[in-house]
């Protein structure tokens, strides 16, 4: 893998394309932006179809979810990450389950842009606030089975967005926090269906010590 | 006592003094018209017995119906059936015992008498099932007497004598039931509008209360303004509390799904404003929440959103056992100041010019 992390812009306003960029120069190594268009085929030609990551607007110009080309990037092996204005939990679930790296909405700032972006390409797990919020309050019958504690450090990311004040409320440490939410994220990634990016995810979570094969 | 309640025991009493006066009608009728008409003519009947089988059934249920009345008791229909199977009952023992050239003469003494214990068993309940067994009788007597070749308009003048009576009554019920239907749906509007008055009156005293209790604080506030003095950074802020508690209450008063949500994008809405980007998210749903609780869970939130520099996310987090209202705001510790109030736990956590206060209510 490249040691410089770089993505493809999938959005239809030029202005969130401009922002995606200025946070990509800021970031600390700086992300590459390969390219950017306002539907799929960016992705799927040059110089977009080498990006490490997708980031994928899930609203582009028609008003429903895009989630067939969601879809289709998934089974091409590629790695999303949705980017998008929908806040609803159908919408992340649904996304996660069809094998997502990663959901941000648009309320989330460059905090949590550039750690997902990074995540995604080392296929690592990243759960951004609103991400942990879907996690937390899901009712579904087929839900994966999360701790007491899991979902209370979930629905305490989700409130304050800082790892370390939620550390400091539940008395627990940082790094903690960050197994909690981390372990969560694995749990949803096994119980989706088979798609690349979760296995990879899986795959590194049990590298990492993070979860053990029995637990899933 | 609601006042349909009322109105519905004074139509039951109504409908039971009538009906005590149709059992009366019809035992009057017995002893006074029927035994004395089976003694007269005892020598012409065919059999004798039957007539007086006849009169002792229907003496019988005369016994039961005014024991039921006078215990004030609400029989239901497998009784009422009964009953009324037995009175219909006797007058075919009686018509039995009848020669046929007596048909519809005095002699056939239980054709007047048994409608009345037939309304009394039925009209309470559906005078049309009332009135259908009274023309029914009538009907039945005219089809016998075609059967056995005789006259059918002899003892034509009694059936519309007796009809008109009976049919007179089962009307009055029916008048009667309508009034009484009236009556209770105008007492039930009259009730529903009274409760949204005082409902209205009281909300009203609350508001009027608030607003005082505001006079109370922005009245210096804005005489301060008003002495031209430089206005400084603490009165500013305590202008935008005050702006907030406005806005608060005039939230308070708008058809919102969610009133607490509501208030809080009022508050949103005044911070928007001077610059401050604020995120609202809900997590969950939880207990609704009364109103004076709603003020104490949403006034540490926005006392911390209004000391906001750049930034704060607020979250409503529910679960059916607590409601918690939490802003992250970058604001200066010392300009957040808690306030718990009823029942509402308020906690707080300072972190590197980030501040964390959560409010949380549980029912």
């Amino acid at each position: 893998m490249a040691s410089v992390t770089s993505v493809v812009v999938v959005d239809d306003h030029p202005a969130i394309v401009a922002g995606i960029e200025a946070w990509c120069a800021a970031a600390d190594p700086p992300i590459e932006v390969l390219g950017s268009g306002p539907t799929p085929a960016a992705a799927w030609t040059e110089p977009g179809l080498g990006a490490d990551v997708v980031v994928f607007d899930l609203q582009l110009t028609g008003s429903t979810p895009a989630y067939g080309d969601l879809r289709r990037l998934v089974t091409a092996r590629r790695r999303v990450v949705v980017y998008t204005l929908r806040e609803d939990r159908e919408s992340v679930l649904t996304c996660l389950d069809l094998g997502a790296a990663a959901y941000l909405t648009k309320t989330e700032g460059p905090a949590h842009f550039v750690p997902a972006i990074r995540a995604a390409a080392q296929d690592l797990p990243y759960t951004p606030p609103v991400m942990a919020r879907a996690f937390g309050t899901d009712d579904r019958p087929d839900r994966p089975r999360l701790t007491a504690r899991e979902v209370d450090v979930l629905v305490n990311w989700f409130a304050c967005e800082s790892k370390e004040m939620v550390a400091r409320k539940l008395n627990i440490s940082v790094r903690t926090v960050n197994t909690y939410i981390d372990r969560a994220r694995i749990r949803y990634a096994d119980a989706g269906r088979p798609a690349h990016t979760k296995a990879a995810l899986v795959a590194r979570a049990i590298q990492d010590g993070l979860v053990r094969l029995e637990d899933l | 006592m609601p006042e349909s309640t009322v109105d519905g025991l004074t139509v039951a009493a109504l409908t039971r003094v009538l009906r005590l006066a149709v059992v009366l009608v019809g035992m009057v009728t017995l002893i006074g018209l029927g035994i004395p008409e089976v003694l007269a003519n005892t020598p012409r009947y065919a059999h004798v017995a039957l007539e007086w089988a006849a009169v002792s059934v229907i003496t019988v249920v005369a016994v039961v119906l005014c024991g039921v009345l006078w215990a004030r008791w609400e029989p239901g229909w497998p009784l009422r059936i009964t009953l009324l199977a037995a009175v219909y009952g006797a007058s075919w023992l009686a018509v039995a015992g009848v020669p046929v050239e007596l048909l519809a003469s005095e002699a056939e003494w239980s054709y007047g008498l048994v409608g009345w214990f037939a309304l009394a068993l039925l009209m309470d309940r559906s005078p049309l099932a009332a009135a259908v067994f009274l023309s029914a009788h009538a009907s039945v007597d005219v089809l016998r007497l075609l059967w056995y070749d005789q006259d059918p308009v002899r003892g034509s003048v009694v059936t519309v004598l007796v009809l008109t009576e009976q049919l007179t009554v089962v009307a009055a019920v029916r008048v009667l039931r309508r009034i009484a239907d009236r009556a209770r749906e105008t007492a039930a509007a009259t009730a529903r509008g009274r409760t949204a008055e005082e409902i209205a009156e009281r909300l009203q005293a609350d508001r009027r209360a608030r607003y005082a209790d505001l006079a109370d604080t922005t009245g210096p506030l804005l005489a301060r303004i008003a002495t031209g003095h430089p206005v400084d950074a603490e009165t500013r802020r305590r202008c935008l509390v005050e702006a907030a508690r406005m806005r608060r209450l005039f939230a308070e008063d708008d058809e919102a799904a969610d009133p607490l949500l509501h208030e809080l994008r009022g508050c949103a809405d005044l911070l928007d404003r001077r610059g401050v980007t604020v995120y609202i998210g809900t997590c969950g749903d939880g207990p609704t929440v009364p109103a004076d609780v709603r003020r104490a869970l949403t006034d540490p939130i926005m006392r911390t959103m209004i000391a906001a520099r750049g930034r704060a996310r607020v979250t409503v987090l529910g679960s059916p056992e607590e409601v918690t209202v939490s802003v992250v705001a970058d604001a200066d510790p010392g300009e957040v100041a808690e306030r718990p109030a009823a029942g509402v736990r308020v906690t707080r956590f300072d972190d590197d010019g980030q501040v964390w206060v959560e409010a949380t209510w549980r029912p």
